[in-house]
């Protein structure tokens, strides 16, 4: 949606208020954060939010590509368990993290590839395909370890949990992932398909690409970023549990769609992800910051998902009376063709 | 998403004027699980003493009545193309207001009863009215609320665990209706009845007619808001239901009850070959989605695998079965 010239100012205000509202709430939660705890606006604590949310940070790069193609991806938080328990394995049989990390990220991709294989080659739901994955991935990171973390003493976690003033290797790999995601979105081949599959995947498979091809690299390619979220995850921690990472997909999935991506794909950009990931993340480190309780803290982040998602829908309905809403179903592809 | 072309417009079985070889293969599609589930229970009979006893037959009656009877509003959820994540959260929430209710306000068990599973019902509604109204997407919406009411439910019970003592609930789990467990005898009431009235009503045919088509029902008319907006209601309501059951069963509402229960209620629903995105399926197969679960699950205690491999197991019969029925689907 473009701001034309021929707009009128309302129409502009309200344009740049439905294009950043999100970031206008998250400031506000921000100010709101620091009013109730004044060292919440530090740089030493705006770094550990952001060491505490880089698996969700950079597993939402992945599911960005997932859910502009009109996918889904429920397994990435079982999949950082399952590859972390892997990691953890191979570095307490031969002592080397190196084959431990190789290992680790192998699992992630191939499992990944192998979701992406259902998907793509085989047309089975990803809902059921991923949904499928997210139980079998945690079921044997249970299974392999008897239920219990696994302990990690090397260089490399204590060199991941290195601060070099307000940097550390946690905050350059989130940069990076976010880097490469605009870099593979943006300027190839694949992020230009990515969008074309979500827009209209017969049309654009009949266009002659190869539609199964490019799914089973973006959910490759979701493993990768899967990987580097384990690392930061198993470094954070010490050690390799099988309880990892419990609910991340779910947390990277509301933080790509309230940062403003229809869920029913073909459109969206990394930037909205990152504002919707940041509004998780100080969400999650403001509201335990308070010392809030458990319980409570669901109660907070329920609602702001839902206001943040009632204000996108009703921004969006009022502005454009775009009524691409009312098809999203959870097959949209299928409901549009009808 | 997947590719839904050739199955897209699956008709629904009404009518009784087809020719018999339209009719032989959809027989052989729709009693396929009926099959997987006798071969499993003939098999496993067969290589354990332990498994065919009258006891163990009621207890896996007993074990898959709360998946199963979530399940059934999670079938009706998404034959009309939507899908409900809130459920388990719900377990939580309602079994915490009965229990919570009967404990520490003094109500008659069978008014907190109530009670819980109208709190049940309402999440079901708030969720009918974030999707059909408010025009947010099932998966994201449900996700909202599973978030939520499961903090809700904590607070209730103020994050610990309240004990039932009460006669009459704990008796939900623990009395006999006949010779059933009544645990048992609930869900296959619930089971008739859902199933007669998707059959023999008209809510029932706007459910298939939605799921199927929900720009032609629009077209025509149907109450397309309305009946959408029930079947969360409804779906919140066994959920609720369900609540009460995991309650008395363990005792206790806890903060933990009812995690993860909306996926094995998802995964017994695509076991008994409801499609996701709605118009075809059958709350029955649903019974027979869980059975195969609850069966398998039942056979490998039996056989001493630990609990630990129980996810594991759980998460490839899943594939499995989503494997088979692409194989199956591919032949015709």
């Amino acid at each position: 949606m473009s701001a034309g010239n021929k707009l009128s100012i309302g129409w502009r205000v309200g344009g740049f208020v439905r294009e950043n509202g999100l970031l206008l709430m998250l400031l506000v939660l921000i100010v709101a954060f620091n009013a109730a705890n004044s060292r919440f606006l530090t740089l030493a604590n705006f770094t550990t939010l952001l060491e505490q949310n880089a698996p969700l940070l950079i597993v939402a790069v992945g599911m960005t590509f997932a859910i502009i193609s009109n996918n889904i991806d429920l397994s990435p938080g079982s999949l950082i368990a399952l590859s972390g328990v892997v990691v953890g394995l191979v570095f307490t049989s031969t002592g080397s993290i190196v084959l431990g990390i190789i290992a680790g990220f192998a699992t992630a991709i191939v499992a990944e590839l192998f979701n992406g294989f259902l998907v793509a080659r085989a047309g089975i739901n990803p809902l059921i395909v991923t949904l499928a994955a997210w139980i079998w991935a945690r079921g044997l990171a249970i299974s392999f370890t008897d239920a219990n973390s696994i302990v990690i003493r090397d260089p490399f976690v204590s060199f991941m949990n290195t601060r070099f003033g307000p940097i550390s290797p946690p905050l350059v790999l989130i940069v990076l992932a976010y880097l490469l995601g605009w870099f593979l979105l943006n300027r190839t081949k694949l992020g230009r398909y990515t969008y074309a599959i979500g827009g209209d995947e017969a049309a654009t498979r009949q266009a002659g690409v190869d539609t199964a091809k490019y799914k089973l690299l973006m959910f490759g390619m979701m493993g990768f970023f899967i990987g580097v979220a384990m690392l930061i995850a198993l470094s954070r921690l010490g050690a390799a549990a099988p309880d990892a990472a419990y609910g991340l997909e779910l947390d990277a999935i509301v933080a790509v769609i309230i940062g403003g991506n229809p869920f029913q794909g073909g459109e969206g950009s990394l930037r909205k992800t990152l504002v919707g990931a940041l509004f998780i993340a100080v969400l999650n480190n403001g509201l335990s910051n308070l010392g809030m309780l458990d319980a409570y803290f669901y109660v907070y982040k329920g609602l702001a998902i839902v206001a943040a998602l009632l204000f996108e829908v009703v921004s969006r309905r009022l502005l454009t009376r775009d009524d691409t809403t009312l098809t999203a179903v959870i097959v949209p592809e299928a409901a549009r063709e009808i | 998403m997947a590719d839904s072309g050739s199955q897209r417009y699956s008709p629904i079985s009404l009518s009784t004027s087809e020719s018999i070889g339209v009719r032989l293969p959809r027989l052989l599609a729709d009693y396929s699980t009926v099959l997987v589930v006798a071969v499993l229970f003939v098999f496993f009979s067969l290589s354990s003493e332990n498994f065919f006893t009258g006891q163990n037959l009621f207890n896996v009656l007993k074990q898959m009545s709360i998946v199963a009877i979530i399940g059934i509003g999670m079938t009706m959820v998404i034959l009309i193309g939507g899908i409900d994540l809130s459920v388990g959260s719900v377990v939580l929430m309602s079994g915490g207001v009965a229990a919570v209710l009967i404990q520490e306000y003094d109500f008659g068990p069978w008014l907190a009863i109530a009670v819980g599973i109208g709190a049940g019902a309402l999440v079901g509604l708030v969720n009918g009215l974030l999707i059909e109204v408010a025009h947010l997407s099932p998966v994201i919406a449900t996700l909202g609320t599973l978030i939520g009411v499961r903090g809700l439910g904590q607070i209730i019970i103020d994050n610990t665990y309240v004990w039932v003592t009460d006669g009459v609930f704990v008796g939900l789990a623990a009395n006999k209706v006949l010779f059933l467990p009544m645990m048992a005898a609930v869900m296959i009431l619930l089971y008739v009845v859902v199933a007669i009235v998707l059959k023999q009503t008209i809510f029932g045919r706007y459910v298939y007619a939605i799921g199927g088509n929900p720009i032609a029902s629009r077209l025509v008319a149907l109450p397309v808001v309305r009946t959408k907006v029930l079947v969360y209601v409804l779906c919140g309501a066994f959920a609720g239901v369900a609540g009460m059951l995991t309650a008395a069963t363990i005792g206790f509402a806890g903060p933990n009850n009812g995690a993860n229960m909306e996926f094995s209620a998802i995964a017994a629903v695509v076991l008994g070959g409801t499609r996701l995105g709605g118009g075809v399926g059958r709350v029955e197969r649903t019974f027979l989605g869980t059975a195969i679960l609850t069966m398998t699950l039942n056979y490998l205690t039996i056989r001493g695998i630990p609990d630990i491999w129980q996810q594991t197991v759980t998460g490839f019969l899943l594939l499995a079965a989503v494997l088979l029925n692409y194989l199956a689907q591919r032949k015709r």
